[in-house]
């Protein structure tokens, strides 16, 4: 199960995903709030923690039947991912967590990659609306025509975000503290660092890979949030590197 | 033709630009501005190059560009009239607007990303005056809904404990009025409960004009009614506080009609009272009942001065007191809860008023079963 992080949608994994293919059943979904996703199931309490998001992946686990999961998730997703292995421990069968960031606030030691200041900033200019999210922009069409496959559902849902909803999820994502539950994850887990990250930098991936026993760190030579897109083939490798490893366990 | 500018004017022409342009690598490393930008950020342009497009961005745009300005470059090359904040090394920010894409080789590989910049901090100020506007005029909504309840809430229970010290009194004065009195005494006993019934009557309109405001409207009690008896009856009973004054009834209804009997009782007897208070004394007040068409009509009519079209408008809205005579009227809840009445039977209540006439008239559905 591929679940997306912050401000894109479930598209982001299209460079990845397909390589599981043959090995796994591939599951795809949006967040309440992003791409195709039913904006009515919207409740401002549930979602108003992270908590929300985290039973919404266990609900679909548990609809599906599944067994022997793999869970890939990318940023806030990464930390989703961990709390419903809290909820539903039994769930899962690996972590593939990819630019993780338990707590974006530094604080003390520890290096969260932001100052509450700067944190504070960002949630005004989100209550301004200024960060550009704007259903306006939603309908791309792409003119490249090597990638016309794309381009259908890219016109209606790409990365489409809903303002208000945009704006709770970012308050939950970077005021939520989640280094408490790192220790009590049990599943083996895959922490995926990229090696120039200015939302999640490398500290914060070791001290994930710390505090978690039974988990694994990787550095990938990449810049930017999203490896997936930015270096999508080392990214492949290095998951199934991983599921070989613990397969092999 | 094409035709091509010559191209040190292309070169001037970006240079000199209002805009601002910037190339960068794909990783997002700068390695171009024009001097807009350098100016913009208030910096020298060889300072920029070899920065990471981030490093210019406010932090909300920063995280913006990573978790959305980005993943859209790779996955649609493009995106159009994105809002950004610009910040300078001092802190200062600008508001501006984005245009950006990726470039691509001749294999299809992205080899950069160019991105165009426009100034927007006018049209930010325009959004950010829109945006109160919009929240001032929810704030002024929600203060005003929350004192209308609190009013109306207010008006429910006064009314209510209203009715305690009320039935004291009227129980004293009907006991006072059991032992011998005076004639001066009998006399005041006489107006206490005189006033004490029509302080009774404005509470009972306070009552339910809260519980139609607060609540689902006036519910009520259907039967079948035979409607003739129980207007002679009003007229009986009002003739006696009117001495002097004649009601011609002209009623025709001879079947049962489903209606709250005593809810209608209640708006014939405001109609009534209104039209023998306020109608010229020396012509009777008049009062006509029929079916007709699946309708049941009853119409009160009166003569004397007309009431003015302005007043008409707003006859039936709670508070509104006819003008004069303050003191002999109620709180103005009368016509109000009158025409509740009528639309709580699934009728209408209206009036008109003519030189020489005013008619009241209630309508509503009948139908024969």
């Amino acid at each position: 199960m591929f679940a997306h992080g912050f401000g894109c949608d479930q598209n982001m994994w299209r460079l990845v995903a397909p390589s599981f293919d043959d090995s796994h059943q591939i599951i795809l979904f949006d967040h309440v709030g992003a791409g195709g996703s039913d904006l009515n199931a919207y409740d401002p309490i549930k979602y108003s923690e992270l908590d929300g998001y985290a039973r919404d992946i266990v609900e679909i686990a548990d609809e599906l039947a599944l067994k022997d999961l793999v869970f890939v998730g990318h940023s806030v997703s990464a930390v989703l991912g961990i709390m419903a292995a809290a909820i539903s421990p039994q769930l899962f069968k690996a972590l593939i967590l990819v630019s993780p960031s338990p707590c974006y606030i530094n604080e003390g030691d520890y290096i969260g990659g932001f100052s509450r200041i700067e944190i504070d900033e960002l949630l005004v200019s989100l209550e301004a609306n200024h960060l550009g999210w704007s259903k306006t922009m939603a309908p791309l069409i792409m003119a490249n025509a090597s990638r016309a496959e794309l381009s259908e559902e890219l016109t209606d849902s790409f990365c489409r975000t809903d303002p208000a909803i945009a704006r709770q999820f970012a308050r939950a994502t970077f005021l939520t503290d989640s280094r408490g539950i790192l220790a009590e994850c049990e599943a083996p887990s895959l922490i995926l660092q990229c090696s120039q990250d200015i939302i999640a930098p490398i500290e914060v991936g070791q001290f994930m890979h710390e505090q978690m026993t039974n988990s694994t760190l990787v550095i990938l030579e990449a810049t930017g949030h999203c490896p997936h897109l930015s270096a999508p083939e080392v990214t492949v490798l290095a998951i199934q590197e991983f599921l070989q490893i613990i397969t092999e366990q | 033709m094409i035709v091509s500018p010559p191209e040190e004017n292309l070169e001037d022409f970006l240079e000199n630009s209002l805009s601002g342009h910037i190339s960068a690598t794909s990783k997002g490393e700068i390695i171009w501005v024009n001097r807009k930008i350098a100016e913009w950020l208030d910096i020298e342009i060889d300072q920029l190059i070899g920065k990471r497009i981030t490093n210019i961005l406010s932090v909300g745009s920063r995280i913006f560009y990573e978790t959305h300005l980005s993943p859209m470059l790779k996955l649609t090359g493009f995106f159009e009239e994105v809002a950004a904040e610009l910040q300078s090394r001092n802190g200062t920010k600008m508001q501006v607007l984005i245009n950006g894409y990726t470039k691509k080789d001749e294999h299809d590989k992205s080899n950069g990303v160019w991105l165009n910049l426009y100034r927007a901090t006018q049209r930010t100020v325009y959004e950010d005056n829109l945006r109160m506007a919009v929240s001032d005029a929810e704030k002024t909504l929600k203060a005003e809904r929350e004192m209308a309840l609190l009013r109306e809430q207010f008006i429910a229970v006064l009314g209510h404990d209203l009715r305690n010290p009320l039935g004291a009194i009227k129980a004293g004065s009907t006991l006072l009025n059991r032992s011998p009195l005076s004639d001066r005494d009998k006399a005041i006993v006489g107006t206490i409960t005189k006033s004490s019934l029509r302080m009774e009557e404005m509470i009972a309109n306070v009552l339910d004009f809260a519980r139609v405001r607060l609540g689902g409207g006036i519910m009520l009690e259907l039967d079948n009614v035979m409607i003739e008896p129980v207007i002679d009856h009003i007229i009986t009973e009002l003739v006696i506080s009117f001495p002097g004054r004649t009601v011609v009834a002209d009623l025709d209804v001879p079947i049962a009609v489903k209606c709250d009997m005593s809810r209608l009782s209640q708006m014939l007897s405001n109609l009534l009272a209104n039209a023998l208070s306020h109608g010229s004394s020396d012509e009777p007040v008049r009062i006509m009942a029929r079916i007709n068409d699946n309708n049941l009509e009853i119409a009160v009519i009166n003569g004397g001065k007309p009431i003015p079209e302005k007043v008409l408008q707003t006859l039936f809205e709670p508070f509104t007191r006819e003008a004069n005579t303050p003191s002999q009227q109620g709180l103005g809840l009368g016509l109000y809860i009158a025409s509740q009445i009528a639309k709580a039977h699934g009728g209408t209540l209206t009036a008109k008023s003519n030189l020489d006439k005013t008619f009241f008239t209630f309508k509503m559905p009948h139908f024969i079963d």
